[in-house]
């Protein structure tokens, strides 16, 4: 380092140091008896000064200036090239990008690794009781801290509008662990929880910019809310601080927060930081215990305590899907590096002479290395701040699309979906390795030729050896296997998509929008009253959008809880069937079919008719003699205390079979009508329109102001916009086809390069050929045969690569086997087509040159 | 390192600092020294002594201070830093090793 230093410093002074040298070795000369024996005082001063100096550095920014000339005046290779490598990085570093943000930044927490949720019983309606009081002291050698915290429901009704607002009351543990951050004001402070301490609050991000415009006055201010939990008193907060975009909590650690609250009432924790270190097994066998000591009515069969990590529970949906988009951009990458080794291997070769006269002037292997070197990092250079550019602007533009697509928002806000310094580095390292490897190819074989044998041939041919030929043909063969599975999986997940939107799930989600009326508790006394606003609501939004509107108790795309059904005379034989219940004209809003009888109508909702309509399937199950009007079946409900029977309904009405989605095989369904009484404070409902959903909001929101101007209605989306099966296929059929058509664009290039360099070495044979009397047709024939052997064995490569990668695409393939023959043949045609016609192309100018004018040339 | 006749590479260095090791000298007085006190048997080219001394320079083993001569030149006077002192003992120690080694050599084989 001080060598450095010292360096810098004397080219940095170097006049005043050459200076004091020549004054010091004159004096020397002068004093010296006979000064023939000081030696050359100038070659004394050059070899003093080149002490200084570091020769390959300069030797580095001549050959840079070499390579970047070359470059230049070769503007086909190097655009060509610095394209399909820029291509590769930025297709790599969007899923760099992606999978940063997902998978190894996960959630924004400190020590995320070491939080874990907590189950205290099976999923279900029983949990063993007393546990608020649970004594976390005890087991402190194991968790670090419980993360206690309660949802609730905030009306936030001062202002503009109503609104409802998430809130989420927490304790200090909570934000301890999780050192919640504030990006205006201040975090919670331990002083909030204390007896007596002013009711504070921390706002999220959301709630800030969209209700107060990100005014950061607001810290300090107070808001009023009524909430659902504390519903008979308002509570005030003073907001000490506003929390950071990506703030997420939850059991999905996807929820958004809007209001933070010191929590100060005992509450069951569900979540747990455990301390350095600890194996979540231990500290399973510890809760446990201190479980058996608190709890007061555990069954002699618990299992106890069972943590599942929250960082697990977060990545494991999304790692197989950006698994096979990574293993695409890898493969893309591959084909790309592929598609420039063929490219350098042919220039080599037509460099030929060039190098042979370097060698003759004097140029040793290793400066011809170093040159060819600095010409692949100059080209992986530009490719890669092109790519990183790209990929930056790529993924500032799909962050919400790709939010969208994957289903969550990406655990450290949108933003976090960037290039970040990691992906730099990695992308770095991984374009130098990319240049070294095709700075080596030029040396496969002896690329170091006598000058007489070179310029001894023809012009412009220069001689090509076998190792040459097999390699560029395996390259070519090697990208034709790539592109062919990326063609594949392409072409699968394009064949789901359009099956699943061929698919009759049997009901129109084209046609429905959704939305949902939360109203306050407390300003309605009974159900009765709920329902009468429901009904009003109903009425006069159908005539304000011209749409039929239902309510229904349960969202489509989503599955539907289940019930036992039992038919009269078989009592104790239930079947499983999903159930919801639903408002009149149900079926016709939805648009699902009614195979025999009638729709739910006012009637049977407002007297609570005992009345049900099953679907098709169930139907047949329970009656299979095939006349279910008018029998009679009911439903009987698991409850902690047994199995309890509903009223016996009457049926009324057969309707289609409909599936939550494209895997969905519970097909047999109940539809109870939605009664008086099982109405409440949320009432969500569908509108059957085709007007755009979100300009339908202000029209909902002004026909329930109307009627109750403290109503809050959520905003009115798409039921289409709920199927994420499909969105998610689309979202793989996109990337494939994308990253196909790019590996198909590479493949044309590389097999046109290798064919148009063939054509051109063998001009001279082509041209004895035709005058000889050979037809254009057979010399293209010639040609062609090359290609047809790459090709097929490129071809056979790629369907043994598929055949093993398809089992990725197995869980996201619909209505087609994940290794389709159909597919697999259709894909392996269009791309023997395309490589055939791109070696067609240069063979043509060879057939059909005039014999004489390529003889004379030689 | 330039080669010096009589001198086998690399010695210069250390016959340089281990001249300064004793005192902080300008470029005549290095020379006069070491012929001095190697009794003049040690015939140097005395220029080959700047190139030299710039690697010292470089390695940061010396120091150098612009001074006066006696006889009212304007030199530079070289100095020995912490970290040449090292180098000093560490090739003495080598060339120690060195020389006996082949001197045993020479005597036994």
């Amino acid at each position: 380092m001080g060598e450095w230093l010292r360096r810098a410093w004397y080219w940095l002074n170097r006049r005043r140091f050459e200076e004091a040298l020549r004054d010091e070795m004159a004096a020397h000369r002068d004093e010296m008896a006979e000064p023939r024996r000081f030696g050359n005082t100038l070659r004394l001063r050059d070899e003093a000064r080149d002490v200084w100096r570091l020769r390959w550095l300069e030797g580095l920014g001549r050959d840079t200036r070499v390579a970047a000339r070359v470059l230049r005046r070769q503007p086909g290779f190097t655009i060509t090239a610095v394209a399909s490598l820029a291509i590769g990085f930025v297709i790599v570093g969007t899923t760099l990008g992606v999978v940063n943000a997902y998978l190894l930044r996960a959630l924004p927490y400190p020590q995320a690794d070491r939080l874990y949720h907590v189950r205290y019983a099976p999923p279900g309606p029983w949990e063993p009781r007393g546990l608020s009081g649970l004594d976390w002291t005890a087991v402190q050698d194991v968790v670090e801290f419980p993360l206690t915290s309660s949802g609730d429901t905030f009306y936030l009704s001062d202002g503009a509008f109503a609104e409802t607002a998430r809130g989420l009351r927490v304790s200090h543990a909570f934000v301890e662990a999780l050192r919640v951050p504030a990006v205006a004001g201040r975090p919670l402070e331990a002083s909030d929880w204390q007896n007596g301490a002013d009711a504070v609050a921390m706002m999220g991000h959301r709630l800030w910019r969209d209700r107060y415009a990100s005014d950061p006055s607001v810290v300090g201010r107070h808001i009023r809310v009524e909430s659902e939990g504390r519903r008979d008193r308002p509570e005030t907060f003073r907001i000490v601080g506003v929390l950071p975009p990506g703030f997420y909590f939850g059991r999905d650690s996807s929820a958004r927060v809007d209001v933070l609250v010191p929590l100060t009432v005992p509450t069951r924790t569900y979540m747990v930081m455990l301390r350095a270190g600890t194996s979540p097994a231990l500290a399973e066998r510890r809760m446990s215990e201190a479980v058996r000591n608190t709890a007061s009515d555990l069954p002699s069969d618990w299992a106890g305590v069972v943590l599942e990590s929250v960082r697990e529970r977060y990545v494991a949906e999304l790692r197989p899907v950006l698994m096979v988009v990574s293993m695409g951009a890898g493969l893309v990458l591959l084909l790309v590096w592929t598609n420039v080794a063929v490219l350098t291997l042919l220039r080599t070769l037509r460099r030929q002479k060039e190098i042979a006269v370097r060698v003759a002037l004097g140029s040793g292997r290793a400066a011809l290395a170093r040159m060819l070197a600095l010409e692949a990092l100059l080209v992986c250079l530009a490719a890669l701040v092109t790519g990183l550019s790209l990929a930056h602007v790529v993924l500032g533009a799909l962050a919400p699309v790709i939010e969208r697509q994957l289903g969550r928002p990406a655990p450290g806000g949108s933003g976090a979906l960037s290039i970040d310094g990691s992906i730099v580095v990695a992308l770095g390292v991984l374009g130098g390795l990319v240049a070294l490897s095709l700075s080596l190819l030029p040396l496969i074989g002896r690329s170091q030729r006598r000058l007489g044998d070179v310029l001894g041939r023809e012009r412009g041919v220069a001689s090509d050896t076998r190792v040459m030929r097999h390699t560029r043909s395996a390259l070519v063969s090697v990208e034709v296997a790539g592109t062919l599975a990326l063609l594949v999986g392409g072409g699968l997940m394009l064949r789901s998509v359009t099956g699943m939107v061929r698919t009759d799930l049997g009901f129109d989600p084209q046609v429905l929008a959704r939305s949902r009326v939360i109203l306050r508790g407390a300003d309605y006394p009974d159900p009765q009253s709920f329902f009468r606003f429901y009904e009003q609501f109903g009425d006069r939004l159908a005539t304000a959008t011209a749409a039929r509107v239902v309510f229904a108790d349960w969202p489509f795309f989503a599955a539907r809880p289940t019930l036992s059904v039992e038919v009269d005379g078989r009592a104790g034989q239930g079947l499983t069937s999903g159930y919801l219940r639903a408002g009149p004209g149900f079926f016709a809003t939805a648009g699902i079919g009614l195979r025999a009888g009638r729709d739910f109508t006012r009637a049977d909702v407002q007297s609570d008719a005992p009345v049900v309509v099953v679907s098709e399937s169930l139907a047949a199950r329970l009656w299979p003699d095939g006349a279910p009007i008018g029998r009679r079946l009911r439903g009987v409900e698991q409850t902690p205390s047994g199995p309890t029977p509903g009223p016996w309904r009457t049926v009324i009405g057969v309707a289609a079979d409909t599936r939550q989605g494209y895997f969905d095989g519970q097909v047999g369904d109940v539809y109870f009508p939605l009664s008086p009484s099982s109405f409440g404070r949320f009432g969500s409902f569908y509108l059957r329109t085709t007007q755009p959903p979100a300009s339908l909001t202000a029209t909902v929101r002004a026909t329930a102001a109307a009627i109750d101007p403290r109503a809050m209605i959520d905003e009115v989306s798409a039921v289409a916009s709920q199927n994420q099966e499909l969105e998610g296929a689309e979202f793989l059929t996109t990337m494939l086809g994308g990253v196909a058509g790019a590996a198909m664009f590479l493949a044309v290039i590389g097999i046109y390069g290798v064919t148009a360099y063939t054509v051109q070495q063998r001009a001279r044979d082509t041209a004895i050929r035709l005058a000889l009397g050979a037809t254009p047709r057979s010399v293209r024939r010639l040609f062609l045969k090359d290609c047809v052997i790459t090709t097929s064995v490129g071809l056979l490569l790629g369907l043994l690569v598929t055949a093993a990668l398809s089992s990725l695409l197995e869980s996201w393939v619909y209505g087609v086997p994940a290794r389709d023959p159909g597919t697999m043949a259709l894909a392996a045609a269009l791309l023997a087509a395309i490589c055939l016609l791109s070696a067609w192309w240069p063979s043509r100018r060879g057939s059909n040159q005039n014999p004489m004018s390529a003889l004379k040339e030689g | 390192m330039p080669r010096i006749d009589g001198l086998p590479p690399g010695t210069l260095a250390m016959l340089i600092l281990r001249v300064l090791s004793s005192q902080p000298l300008h470029g005549y007085a290095i020379a006069q020294r070491i012929l001095e006190v190697s009794s003049e048997e040690l015939s140097v080219e005395e220029g080959s002594l700047y190139p030299a001394l710039q690697k010292l320079l470089l390695k940061g083993w010396v120091k150098a201070t612009p001074v006066v001569s006696a006889t009212g030149r304007a030199v530079r006077e070289y100095r020995l830093t912490p970290a040449g002192r090292k180098q000093l003992d560490h090739e003495r120690a080598h060339y120690r090793r060195m020389s006996q080694a082949i001197a045993a050599v020479l005597d036994n084989a």
